[in-house]
């Protein structure tokens, strides 16, 4: 049974159907508002005449491409074609701007490499055990590691911190827009009853990221901006790769990190590389070079997003439990090849269980190999003269408001958040702030409510310790911490 | 003065998210605050941090506040054009929109970042850029399914 299952990833017509569904989730990775799920949803259909390992294989390889997708726009565009390529920008951008294009893409494609190979390590050894873990966890857990996350922003914040914390309430504010999570009451809509389902991310991070720095563009002399010499030489990759001797742990740390919320349902990638990359900030020797360019701001996030692959398959291969929708969606072509997922697939199909494995090992590489051939053609787009480049952008940007739920409404919504966007960074108000607030916002909404509901009160949740408890206790020492040094560090600047 | 100003309309987020939230029904056994409770909570400190801010404006050195800019220049031609780009979606559909939008703000940016365009280059672009609208449109609405905005017109 191993031995068939295994067998077929030695069939070249395998290897091609994944590497087609590679560049798929490339493709629908980088375009914002194309996103994952919708590329698996596109591929699946296609997949159910093939045999399931070939099906499955396929599957994973289009979610690995579209996971790892989103750094390539992210980097050459400050347009991260998903959310969890919002970190990414914040010195993926800058590097390129600098006219590292090349390196800051290699840094990114080699960081999601690495991290996607952790966490199929550690699903190889770890399935069951992490899978029991996630399983003990409560609302209470999960409003301590959401709080966790957000006090982090504090470790983020350029300039004035109260400025920053105004943009972190302005984004939670923007994640309430909606129907609530408990009562489905709907707030904050002015009437507009497409506004019901909230803001969609896709907005605010096209609006805020990639629409406002379009207009920021606009403020400059075009030709200037295309006056930096981009470095396209094949040899920056192989000069790249020497920089990881440096970067081992926080490849390592940042993995661990993405893999651990991979596999707890409802967080996802976005707030994973948001985590590795404040600790990557926090820990580095030069912080205040974040935000400017920084290497380790590039592999921190890419590590831990690409990381969240792996962990996110570990409740649904040991629970049956679909931690995200392209989980789900694969998922679903386990049940159309009748395969029943659940606790004992690890004990009776341990070969559908090596193949996941297999499956995810040469998506990884593949994913290394295509983006690393295709890079050169990738960083040329950042050399396309900027009166072609910024009106393309502006109809991509408006393309994919547009496709998150088929309303020109939302394109219109586009344009309001980039105004705000723009208004607030010219005015030292950060960005990035926002987009962390409004990501981290609603689960911790969503988790507070759900522990009052579950014990009552604030009181009976801390009644008895617990490891929501702990995640809340640190989230307070880090908060109380980065605040102090900062009133100490603006006594200084002062004195 | 001018950023008093900024720093006052910025608050009328909150105000307006406490006035709101004020109205939202609570259920008797909903213990977690109600649909109002966390948006309250939240606004009630982005208004105070605010607050804090405009206290400091009376000993800080002022501030630039950059509205203006939006509005004018390359920056507020590329807004006005988006605006009519919107309009148009609405009425001709996003094939016809996109037609003309892209050539235009892009004839426009080179004008005013090169020059006066030759007339030859200016044909070239303008067939570059509407083949290039045609092929988005196909590849969504055929290679991919994924139906672009249709106007009241077309």
């Amino acid at each position: 049974m191993e031995n068939i299952s295994l067998m077929a990833f030695l069939d070249p017509q395998l290897l091609l159907l994944m590497a087609v569904g590679m560049l798929i989730g490339i493709g629908f990775g980088c375009i914002p508002g194309l996103n994952t799920p919708m590329a698996l949803a596109l591929v699946l259909p296609i997949t159910f005449g093939m045999e399931f390992v070939t099906a499955i294989a396929m599957l994973v390889a289009v979610y690995i491409g579209g996971l790892s997708g989103g750094l390539i726009s992210a980097i050459l565009l400050n347009m991260p074609g998903t959310a969890a390529a919002i970190s990414t920008t914040f010195d993926g951008f800058p590097m390129a701007q600098k006219g590292e294009a090349m390196r800051a893409l290699t840094l990114g494609i080699v960081s999601s490499f690495l991290g996607g190979l952790f966490a199929t390590i550690v699903l190889m050894f770890a399935t069951s055990r992490l899978a029991a873990f996630a399983l003990g966890f409560g609302p209470l857990e999960y409003l301590g590691v959401a709080v966790f996350a957000l006090c982090l922003i504090t470790l983020l914040i350029k300039g004035d911190v109260i400025n920053g914390f105004i943009t972190t309430c302005f984004g939670i504010l923007l994640s309430t827009i909606g129907s609530d999570p408990v009562d489905g009451v709907s707030r904050f809509t002015f009437g507009f009853f497409r506004l019901d389902s909230g803001v969609h991310i896709v907005l605010v991070i096209i609006g805020m990221f990639a629409l406002a720095t379009v207009l920021q563009t606009t403020l400059k002399s075009l030709d200037s901006v295309d006056s930096v010499e981009q470095e396209l030489d094949g040899k920056v990759f192989f000069k790249t790769l020497k920089e990881f001797k440096g970067q081992i742990w926080n490849v390592l740390r940042s993995a661990s990190i993405g893999t651990v919320f991979g596999i707890l349902p409802g967080l996802g990638g976005s707030a994973s590389s948001l985590v590795a990359y404040a600790q990557a900030k926090r820990l580095d020797k030069d912080p205040d070079s974040f935000g400017e360019g920084n290497p380790s701001g590039i592999v921190a996030p890419e590590s831990a997003n690409n990381a969240v692959a792996g962990g996110a398959l570990i409740p649904m291969l040991a629970l049956g439990v679909p931690g995200s929708s392209p989980v789900a969606l694969i998922m679903s072509a386990f049940m159309i090849h009748g395969v029943t997922i659940g606790p004992l697939l690890i004990t009776e199909r341990p070969d559908i269980l090596q193949a996941i494995f297999v499956a995810l090992m040469i998506s990884n590489v593949l994913m290394l190999v295509l983006q690393s051939v295709l890079l050169k053609y990738f960083a040329k787009i950042i050399t396309i003269e900027k009166y072609i480049l910024l009106p393309i952008m502006i109809v991509f940007c408006g393309i994919g408001a547009f496709i998150t739920n088929n309303s020109v409404f939302n394109i219109s919504v586009l344009l309001i958040l980039a105004v705000v966007g723009f208004l607030m960074s010219n005015n030292d108000f950060p960005l990035t702030t926002i987009i962390m607030g409004y990501v981290l916002g609603s689960l911790v909404e969503l988790y507070y409510r759900r522990t009052m509901i579950y014990y009552g009160s604030l009181g009976e949740a801390f009644a008895q310790p617990s490891m929501g408890m702990a995640f809340l206790v640190v989230a307070l020492v880090v908060l109380v911490l980065s605040i102090g040094s900062r009133v100490r560090a603006y006594r200084q600047e002062r004195a | 003065m001018k950023y008093r100003l900024y720093l006052l309309v910025l608050s009328v987020i909150p105000i307006y998210v406490l006035i709101e939230s004020a109205g939202f029904k609570r259920r008797a056994s909903d213990v977690s605050g109600g649909p109002g409770g966390f948006p309250s909570f939240i606004a009630a400190l982005m208004l105070i941090l605010i607050i804090v801010q405009l206290i400091r404006t009376f000993w800080q050195p002022s501030k630039k506040v950059v509205f203006l800019e939006l509005f004018t220049g390359k920056t507020g031609f590329f807004l006005g054009a988006f605006v009519v780009y919107i309009v148009l979606l609405n009425f001709v559909g996003f094939l016809i929109a996109t037609i003309i939008y892209l050539p235009i703000t892009s004839l426009y940016l080179k004008y005013k970042t090169y020059g006066a365009i030759p007339k030859k280059q200016m044909i070239k672009e303008t067939i570059i850029l509407v083949v290039f609208a045609i092929g988005l449109y196909f590849f969504f609405n055929e290679l991919i399914n994924v139906r672009m905005p249709t106007g009241e017109l077309f």
